[in-house]
């Protein structure tokens, strides 16, 4: 066991302030790998930076898309909600047509307007927009409300 | 630059800090390198790799002890890492060589003759020399950080001593019958 001492001893005693000096190509290689390394960490923010642009741009974007489609809401509805109105008032039209022969019959109509009015005061909405419309929608309705009369 | 102001610019990867700070490590970490590695190619790959991953982790060194001492330690376990990869301790050998009685006449041997040497040992019995007579570290550290038992790291350096010796022999031999 002496002699393993002695070699422990020998290899750390020689060791001991050892150093070498690596050859000039070691550093070169390090440094161009840290180069490479910091470009990838350059890449990743400038994603973030345009990920981030974008997504202010598509959230601004849907923003404003829904500001105006809310203010757009009023007018494209009510043209919708009128043409529906110009539909029954075709069909109606027809109606008319089919019950101005019996016009004079009764009084009952005009009762039964006042209930519709009354009915339709539920669809505060639809009320408006037939008053907004024209005066002929309510003259056509009440003859609609005439033929469902003369229906019962 | 003071070594503390020099580190602190690497961990902002400063690129003239580090620089500097290879200069100032290179050499001591490269003589590392060099006793476990098994050849100076390969102990250069370990040295820009153990370097690099220097610099990867120099923001995780908290001042505590010397900041030599740390990138050795981590130059050390990169090394460590690759022969786990290789599985190069799988092997084991219990067994404990005859040990002669002879002593050995260091003084005509070079530091370069015992690096090749060291160089040219099997790579565990290498590495359990290295970790145990030049880096101080204990039979129960060693075993855990190759995942090898006790006995193993024991036999394996005493393995190691034996062929060391034996070559330290030869080459005495051989020098002393030269000069005759």
């Amino acid at each position: 066991m002496k002699d393993h001492k002695n070699i422990e001893r020998l290899f750390q005693e020689k060791f001991k302030d050892f150093e070498a000096i690596p050859p000039q190509e070691s550093w070169n290689i390090i440094a161009s790998r840290l180069n490479e390394k910091k470009k990838k960490k350059r890449i990743i923010p400038i994603w973030f930076q345009l990920s981030g642009i974008a997504a202010s741009f598509i959230i601004i974007g849907a923003l404003i898309w829904n500001f105006q489609s809310n203010q757009n809401t009023n007018s494209p509805n009510n043209s919708n909600e009128t043409v529906v109105v110009g539909v029954d008032n075709s069909n109606s039209k027809d109606k008319i047509s089919n019950t101005d022969f019996n016009n004079n019959e009764t009084l009952r109509p005009e009762k039964n307007i006042e209930n519709s009015e009354n009915n339709t005061i539920k669809f505060d909405s639809k009320r408006i927009d037939f008053k907004k419309s024209n005066p002929i929608v309510i003259s056509n309705e009440k003859s609609n409300i005439r033929y469902k009369d003369k229906k019962k | 630059m003071i070594l503390e102001q020099l580190i602190h610019e690497c961990t902002k990867n400063n690129t003239k800090a580090q620089e500097q700070l290879y200069h100032l490590l290179a050499p001591k970490l490269f003589a590392v390198c060099l006793k476990y590695s098994r050849s100076y190619e390969e102990a250069q790959d370990n040295l820009q790799e153990g370097i690099l991953l220097v610099f990867e982790k120099i923001s995780q060194f908290k001042n505590i002890g010397s900041f030599e001492g740390w990138a050795k330690r981590v130059v050390i376990n990169y090394i460590l890492q690759q022969y786990r990869n290789q599985k190069v301790f799988e092997i084991i050998s219990e067994k404990i060589p005859d040990t002669d009685e002879v002593e050995i006449e260091d003084e005509n041997v070079s530091i370069e003759f015992l690096t090749q040497i060291i160089q040219s040992l099997p790579d565990r019995y290498r590495l359990v020399f290295n970790l145990y007579v030049m880096d101080d570290y204990s039979h129960k550290e060693i075993a855990e950080m190759l995942g090898i038992n006790i006995g193993t790291s024991k036999s394996n350096l005493a393995r190691a001593k034996a062929i060391l010796k034996d070559k330290i022999e030869s080459n005495s031999n051989y020098s002393i019958k030269k000069t005759k």
